[in-house]
């Protein structure tokens, strides 16, 4: 098959959510001898793209983008360890620390914003919930991301989004990473009171949020 | 009033079963050594690294024979105390909303301790409602407090049932330190349970160790406990509508086993507040119809499993007092009042999923209500309703508006409105041709400056008072 075919089929798979097809077609790709950063940029991000916009625009639904996000990770499985083999990168708009604060469980929320963060072209590594000051900080200064995105459902534990802000400020690192909020809990007054660099109402507003501080200097404007 | 139901027999044993089995073979995590041991010293099979209880069918039966099937929740002024049995119905307004549509500006900000205080006059007045619920979180309060300045602003300005908090152990040792202090003594407090509070597993099939901590505080003094999923179908449990109704069993069944492990015949509501998660916007659709749907049939295992229920109507998913508040607040109401849930929270003034309260609303649900409890009441026939002798009196071609049968039975057997505006077009319009939203605010704001809420003894007051202050300084 041509370039232009395997292409086609990696992005259907992705859009059509079909894990399995874009198993095979990523295969095809490496047996094929074509570039793996060509059908990743190409073919997967295409596909996980289109569902992200679909989304975006309220004609797609959220099973849809779960499944083009798991669809492209399973591509990813199999292309990005060869890229990492020729010492290349694989273009992302920024990389995203996301996590629930310490002492709340919930994880839907932040994971559906990691999902479309993802779709969208970013790189997101997902601490997970109920995730401590502590981790939040040691993870930025391993890490080095360009945002952190710290979630919480509960008035009780919106108090842990500041803590992490402080925490960053005690770490010298503030000024480091953009720390971006978010949460049922939480609105713009919070997010200007306690020195957060944006706020985002849904994970839609947050992927443009997140487009925004990766690009330029931003303040919390409104 | 015959009760609506939507599952056969067959289907609830079916329901029943799948539950056990949940139960029995991928279990409930619960984030507390202590609910741990309990169930482990009953003999369920207990996985303390992964906290995970796998809990056999017979302690699940035996809790439900134990939770008691009636119960009374008892208030300051014991004329107002209420009791939850069969079909008895009472209304409660909406739980812990962050924010509130402002009077004045309708704009929408956090809510502060003047609206909760104002929210507790409100249903203290308005006769619909049951509890005197001042609703919204507290924020110009330090948050170590707001539970605390909760319980003094219901005390003092209702003498209506109340609600306490359950997050956690110090904040529900304060709430019933507090009651305590109304009731004169645990003893009294425990022979007359006064508190109410909701407790929320983490779906799916996790309960958190905040939420357990609370419940134990009030299973020991034998308050009133509602353990409530809010399941969104899809996201947080099955997308089908039996699948999440069995995963909601299975975590409310869960939490009433521990209750009763830990104090046999300590009063259970049955409670709900699961739905559907919008696959478009990822919301959680309070006021969509599957909400309505699943409430009749949880209803109806409550009522097999004889446990008084409490269910999460009235709430709306529109962000502004329109046309389809009004659609979603009336159907999921007409639903829950039909399934014959005993306690009806939410129904009065949510707004934008539950998160926020709309005091305009909190009126025009209030009105709303008043069809409710016409649709409740039924059709009362006897021969004096039959009425044949009256109808024989004014004849055919006759009229019944002088008829002392008329001026007799019209306020027992009518609604009559307060708000909605029933005049014809013309008397409309020359009467400024308000809407009904207009009409609510100057209740609202009537009902503020005029009434006077409950007194309560200085002495009670003062040490209530004292005790905030406690709270407050902990640091």
């Amino acid at each position: 098959m041509s370039r232009e075919g395997i292409l086609a089929k990696l992005e259907k798979g992705v859009i059509e959510g079909d894990a399995e097809a874009v198993e095979t077609a990523a295969k095809e790709a490496v047996a094929a001898g074509l570039d793996p950063l060509d059908a990743i940029e190409n073919g997967l991000a295409k596909g996980v793209r289109v569902v992200g916009d679909g989304f975006g625009k309220g004609e797609l639904f959220l099973t849809d983008l779960v499944a083009a996000a798991e669809a492209m990770k399973a591509g990813l499985k199999i292309l990005k360890p060869l890229i990492l083999q020729r010492s290349k990168e694989v273009k992302t708009l920024g990389k995203v620390l996301i996590g629930t604060v310490a002492g709340d469980i919930h994880d839907i929320g932040k994971s559906i914003v990691a999902s479309l963060l993802f779709a969208n072209g970013f790189e997101v590594i997902d601490l997970g919930v109920d995730v401590p000051a502590e981790v939040f900080i040691e993870k930025v200064k391993e890490l080095q991301p360009d945002i952190l995105g710290l979630s919480a459902l509960m008035t009780t534990t919106m108090l842990s989004q500041k803590d992490v802000i402080e925490g960053l400020k005690r770490a010298g690192i503030r000024d480091k990473v953009k720390v971006m909020i978010g949460g049922a809990a939480t609105n713009l007054d919070w997010a200007r009171e306690i020195g957060a660099d944006a706020w985002a109402a849904d994970a839609v507003e947050a992927v443009a949020k997140a487009k925004e501080l990766v690009s330029t200097r931003v303040s919390l404007g409104g | 009033m015959p009760r609506l139901e939507l599952l056969t027999k067959g289907q609830l044993e079916d329901i029943h079963n799948a539950t056990l089995e949940v139960l029995q073979r991928t279990g409930v995590v619960f984030k507390h050594k202590r609910a741990l041991e309990v169930f482990d010293e009953a003999g369920a099979y207990v996985d303390y690294k992964t906290q995970k209880v796998f809990i056999p069918g017979h302690l699940v039966e035996e809790a439900i024979r134990k939770a008691p099937s009636r119960f009374v929740w008892y208030a300051r002024n014991p004329k107002k105390s209420i009791r939850f049995e069969d079909d008895r119905i009472h209304f409660g307004p909406v739980c812990t909303p962050t924010f509130i549509y402002d009077l004045e500006t309708g704009l929408k900000r956090y809510a502060n301790k003047k609206d909760f205080e104002n929210i507790v006059r409100i249903m203290d007045y308005l006769d619909r409602v049951d509890d005197g619920y001042g609703s919204v979180h507290i924020r110009d309060v330090p948050d170590r407090a707001a539970h605390a300045y909760a319980m003094l602003l219901q005390i003092k300005n209702t003498d209506k049932p109340i609600r306490g908090r359950a997050r956690g152990t110090t904040i529900a040792k304060d709430c019933l330190n507090m009651i305590s202090m109304v009731a004169g003594g645990e003893e009294e407090l425990m022979r007359k349970p006064m508190l109410i509070c909701m407790v929320n597993p983490t779906s799916p099939l996790q309960w958190d160790t905040v939420m357990i901590e609370g419940m134990m505080e009030y299973t020991r003094l034998r308050q009133i406990v509602i353990p409530s999923p809010e399941i969104m179908a899809g996201a947080t449990g099955p997308v089908t509508l039996a699948g999440t109704i069995v995963q909601h069993n299975a975590e409310v069944l869960s939490m009433i086993t521990l209750m009763q492990l830990m104090n046999s015949g300590t009063p259970v509501l049955y409670g709900t507040v699961s739905t559907v998660m919008d696959m478009k916007t990822a919301t959680t659709r309070l006021g969509g119809p599957e909400l309505g749907v699943m409430h009749v049939c949880l209803a109806q295992l409550a009522k097999m499993y004889n446990i008084p229920c409490r269910g999460a109507a009235g709430n709306t998913d529109a962000k502004t007092l329109d046309i389809q508040a009004g659609y979603e607040t009336a159907f999921n109401l007409i639903l829950a009042t039909l399934a014959g849930f005993n306690f009806i929270t939410y129904a009065l003034g949510s707004l934008d999923f539950s998160l926020s309260v709309c005091y305009e609303k909190i009126l025009t649900d209030h009105e709303f209500l008043g069809m409710i409890e016409r649709l409740a009441r039924g059709v009362e026939v006897s021969d004096e309703t039959l009425a044949i002798d009256v109808i024989d009196r004014v004849g055919p071609g006759g009229n019944f508006l002088a008829q002392k049968h008329t001026r007799e039975y019209h306020k027992k057997e009518h609604f009559i409105p307060q708000i909605f505006d029933t005049q014809s077009y013309d008397r409309w319009l020359k009467a400024e041709a308000k809407e009904v939203r207009e009409k609510a605010r100057e209740e609202v704001k009537k009902i503020l400056k005029e009434h006077k809420p409950p007194p309560l003894e200085k002495d009670l007051e003062k040490r209530l008072e004292e005790y905030v202050k406690e709270v407050e300084r902990r640091c």
